[in-house]
């Protein structure tokens, strides 16, 4: 199959054969300073066992014992001048082996780009067709006389403006939220408020949220030392997706439950932490697919081809906001329909976090 | 060229909105009568009842998607020769899906309106058996050179 026309790094890159050049060469000129080295080595050895051989069947020294000890001198002297070259073919390894790597990454970043034009490509086109279209038909009504069905269109036409301007403006706040990340004053946050928050800032289009079946388990006055606008984004995005993936009705389990210090000796190894599970019963996520799925613009190929309106970005943000939080974020899934997904939330408390709260005024 | 005799249009896209932008903007293009099927399986079963005289078919849809859809109905005697276009939404699709497709008669390539809608209809109409079957041999040809 040709690479898809915006691909610029592929399997016949002029960058991807050099590669495997310099790679083969390497191999080259390593192969040759050992056989250089070797072949003295392997003479010394043949000089060494001939003049011993000789020695025995004369029952005493030879008189040439100079010999064998010039031939370990010339063997000596060639692994001497070997070792540095092979040094340096070994160095060539690791750099060319690190540049393989650099490769690698770029073309994984090729590939996210390539995602992330097709899943915006996808999820753009439509509210603008819809938009243009809504505009022909006004165009056709009032060209044909039949002006009656012309407000309904133009509202329609508006509601499609209305539907492109909030994803643009979603891919463009992820971008914003992805530098500002970090930039925040940590304090004290209560998981429940934060919670309702999100359920408040959760679009009732999303999937009926609120006809959901919503199972909260967050004892009181369970604290994470973050923040709370961030927070409430991550819980905010992570429901928005349990109900997007999972058929209507199926319920959405919330819990947050305080993981104690964990010390050794006088040594702590782990500091207190609140865990948070976001739990759906949903179409789930194959497992093979879950490593990609923090990524930027990434979107399953299931919701690529479905009705589900996404932009990839979502889980990318929750996991930014995260870490900009000292905290961890992953998801467990078999990919069963069902089964759902799991995704888990691992934020420092106050008492374990990182960096000391400031003075209480 | 608008013929006098209703021309039947199935619409098949997973986008209510679009299908309601065709159902309602066809019919003012031309004598259309605008069918719509939500997925690949409504659609082949709407061409089955309504028997159209073309079928419009989004690429990416759930269930049975466009690409699934034209094999089904090139492959059946039935609807071997209902005049297809395909409504695609990137480039690639177009080759990718010409590389071992079909038969499909018209590319379009998404936003489009329902004028040009009607363009492509009445130009998939002008394309019969044998041109379907010649473009098929030179497609194979094409494939084995």
């Amino acid at each position: 199959m040709k690479p898809a026309p915006y691909t610029l790094l592929h399997k016949d890159h002029p960058y991807e054969q050099n590669f495997r050049q310099a790679q083969r060469s390497t191999q080259v000129v390593r192969g040759g300073i050992v056989t250089l080295a070797l072949a003295p080595t392997a003479f010394a050895v043949v000089v060494t066992s001939l003049f011993l051989v000789h020695a025995a069947s004369m029952h005493g020294i030879a008189s040439a014992t100079w010999l064998p000890g010039v031939a370990w001198l010339i063997a000596l002297g060639c692994w001497a001048g070997a070792l540095p070259a092979l040094w340096q073919a070994q160095h060539l390894q690791q750099r060319l082996a690190a540049m393989r790597r650099q490769y690698d990454q770029a073309q994984q970043i090729d590939e996210l780009k390539d995602q992330f034009i097709n899943s915006v490509n996808h999820e753009l086109r439509n509210p603008i067709m819809a938009m243009m279209g809504y505009l022909d038909i006004i165009d056709l009504s009032l060209e044909q006389g039949k002006p009656d069905q012309v407000p309904s269109y133009v509202a329609r036409a508006i509601g499609a403006g209305y539907r492109l301007r909030e994803l643009i403006n979603s891919i463009l706040d992820t971008s914003r939220q992805d530098r500002g990340a970090r930039d925040f004053t940590p304090a004290p946050v209560d998981v429940r408020t934060a919670l309702d928050a999100a359920l408040i800032l959760l679009n009732p289009q999303e999937g009926g949220t609120l006809a959901r079946i919503l199972q909260i388990q967050i004892p009181p006055d369970t604290l994470i030392w973050g923040e709370p606008v961030r927070l409430q984004q991550i819980l905010r995005n992570l429901l928005s997706n349990a109900v997007k993936y999972s058929p209507p009705g199926a319920p959405v389990e919330i819990s947050a439950e305080v993981h104690p210090a964990l010390t050794k000796g006088r040594k702590q190894q782990q500091p207190e932490l609140v865990e948070i599970v976001v739990r759906d019963h949903g179409f789930g996520i194959p497992p093979d697919q879950i490593p990609l799925l923090f990524n930027r613009f990434v979107r399953l190929p299931r919701d690529l081809a479905s009705k589900t309106i996404g932009n990839g970005l979502g889980l990318h943000l929750c996991m930014v906001l995260t870490e900009a939080m000292e905290g961890a974020l992953w998801v467990e899934s078999q990919g069963i329909v069902g089964d759902g997904a799991t995704f888990h939330i691992l934020l420092p408390t106050p008492t374990g976090k990182i960096s000391a709260p400031p003075a209480a005024t | 060229m608008t013929p006098s005799q209703a021309i039947t249009v199935l619409v098949v896209d997973d986008n209510p909105e679009l299908l309601s932008v065709f159902i309602n903007g066809l019919p003012l293009v031309g004598n259309f009568t605008v069918f719509t099927a939500e997925d690949g399986a409504q659609g082949l079963e709407a061409c089955y009842t309504h028997h159209p005289d073309c079928v419009v078919i989004d690429i990416k849809m759930p269930e049975m998607d466009g690409q699934q859809l034209v094999r089904v109905l090139r492959g059946d005697p039935v609807t071997a020769n209902i005049p297809l276009i395909i409504l695609t939404a990137l480039p690639q699709d177009h080759a990718e899906f010409a590389s071992f497709a079909s038969g499909t008669d018209v590319f379009v390539m998404k936003p489009l309106v329902p004028r040009e809608l009607a363009q492509a209809i009445y130009l998939a109409l002008t394309v019969d058996a044998d041109e379907r079957a010649k473009r098929l041999r030179l497609l194979v040809e094409e494939g084995d050179a």
